[in-house]
């Protein structure tokens, strides 16, 4: 049962990261261009920052895959955290699209609430660069405990 | 050596998706509060007072005015400010004031800030600074004079708490920390507001059905 539930919310967390990730690009394209922000100019830096966390757990993710991190695929609890992560954002995401029930939403034009949505720019970096933070740590972890059955084995083997 | 890395990576890694999870849910439940918060409506009903009230004021001007129009009292200063009242009348029914109101009907906070923006920009700016901002002036009889002073510090009181309604809808879309004291000053600020712009097209319609009594009282010092 677990690890179904886990292999679930491992295929769901893949699907919502490009998402998330196209839907945060999105807001924050027009943002750039309703405050009059050259995204690939002087405010590229201003731009990356927001992007970055993405690309890197993006990458991770790929790693992961490729090198069929067990300690990662396995562990539920990062599943999980990872999963909430971006319902999290997700929610931030459709709020800010979506929700017409706050003022600016209807003033600022381009029908998003930029000003909701760069309150939570900050949040959203914490959020991905510790889950960033964590795979690493776990791919590590992996690395250390391959080494360590891989030497278990050379001993049963002598 | 290994084993203790891997036992130590372990407590840093769980500490780290602990604090993760920990922030993720907190924004969850804020977010939920928060929506929750903000899509409080006012329900406006065809027996609401404040909305019978505003029309039975309009037909009060309107009578006022027909009065004028069918008497022989008549002379040059009182002809213009029939004209000027005639017009702002058309104004407090125009298509976005609180006449035009649907009852029955759940409004927004967005609804209600039209509602104040509308009072701002026809009724303040048009009705009041364009045509009757001269009975503030030297220039009228006498008894118009004293009717304008009072007009000036109405329309400024007006002017003041229409503009504190408006700002005070804004609030909504500010993220906070949700406490007792910031969620019900969301909820209910929107029936306050509501209530200051409603008040406000009233006490409007009424100056003008105070002026527009000197029109029908025949008493004027031209006579």
């Amino acid at each position: 049962m677990t690890k179904i539930l886990n292999k679930l919310i491992y295929i769901l967390k893949n699907i919502l990261l490009p998402l998330t990730f196209i839907a945060t690009i999105y807001i924050t394209v027009f943002m750039f261009k309703r405050l009059e922000k050259d995204i690939f100019g002087a405010n590229l830096f201003e731009f990356l920052k927001v992007v970055i966390p993405f690309i890197i757990l993006l990458i991770l993710i790929l790693v992961n895959s490729f090198l069929n991190i067990k300690t990662v695929k396995d562990n539920i609890f990062y599943n999980l955290t990872s999963f909430i992560v971006l319902i999290t954002i997700s929610i931030f995401c459709y709020r800010a699209l979506l929700d017409q029930n706050m003022f600016l939403w209807h003033k600022y034009g381009y029908n998003i609430n930029f000003n909701y949505f760069s309150d939570q720019i900050a949040s959203i970096q914490v959020m991905l660069y510790g889950l960033s933070l964590a795979n690493i740590l776990l791919i590590i972890k992996d690395k250390l405990s391959v080494d360590k059955k891989v030497n278990k084995k050379v001993i049963s083997e002598t | 050596m290994k084993k203790f890395i891997t036992d130590y990576l372990n407590i840093i890694i769980y500490c780290i998706l602990g604090l993760v999870l920990m922030i993720a849910s907190f924004y969850l439940f804020i977010n939920y509060y928060h929506s929750e918060e903000v899509k409080t409506t006012i329900y406006v009903s065809d027996t609401d007072a404040k909305y019978l009230n505003y029309k039975q004021n309009l037909e009060t001007l309107d009578n006022n005015l027909t009065k004028y129009k069918n008497s022989t009292n008549k002379d040059k200063s009182k002809d213009t400010l029939y004209n000027k009242l005639y017009t702002c009348s058309h104004i407090l029914k125009d298509t976005g004031t609180f006449y035009q109101v649907i009852p029955n009907q759940f409004y927004t906070n967005y609804d209600i800030y039209q509602l104040g923006s509308k009072f701002q920009t026809d009724i303040l700016n048009i009705c009041y600074a364009s045509h009757l901002s001269y009975l503030t002036t030297n220039e009228v009889d006498e008894n118009l004079q004293i009717v304008g002073s009072f007009l000036k510090n109405d329309v400024n009181i007006l002017s003041n708490q229409i503009k504190f309604a408006m700002e005070e809808i804004q609030n909504n879309s500010s993220y906070y920390f949700s406490t007792n004291v910031s969620s019900s000053t969301i909820r209910n600020s929107l029936s306050s507001d509501y209530t200051i712009i409603a008040n406000s097209y009233i006490e409007f319609a009424n100056i003008l059905i105070n002026i527009s009594n000197t029109l029908t009282e025949g008493g004027n010092n031209n006579d």
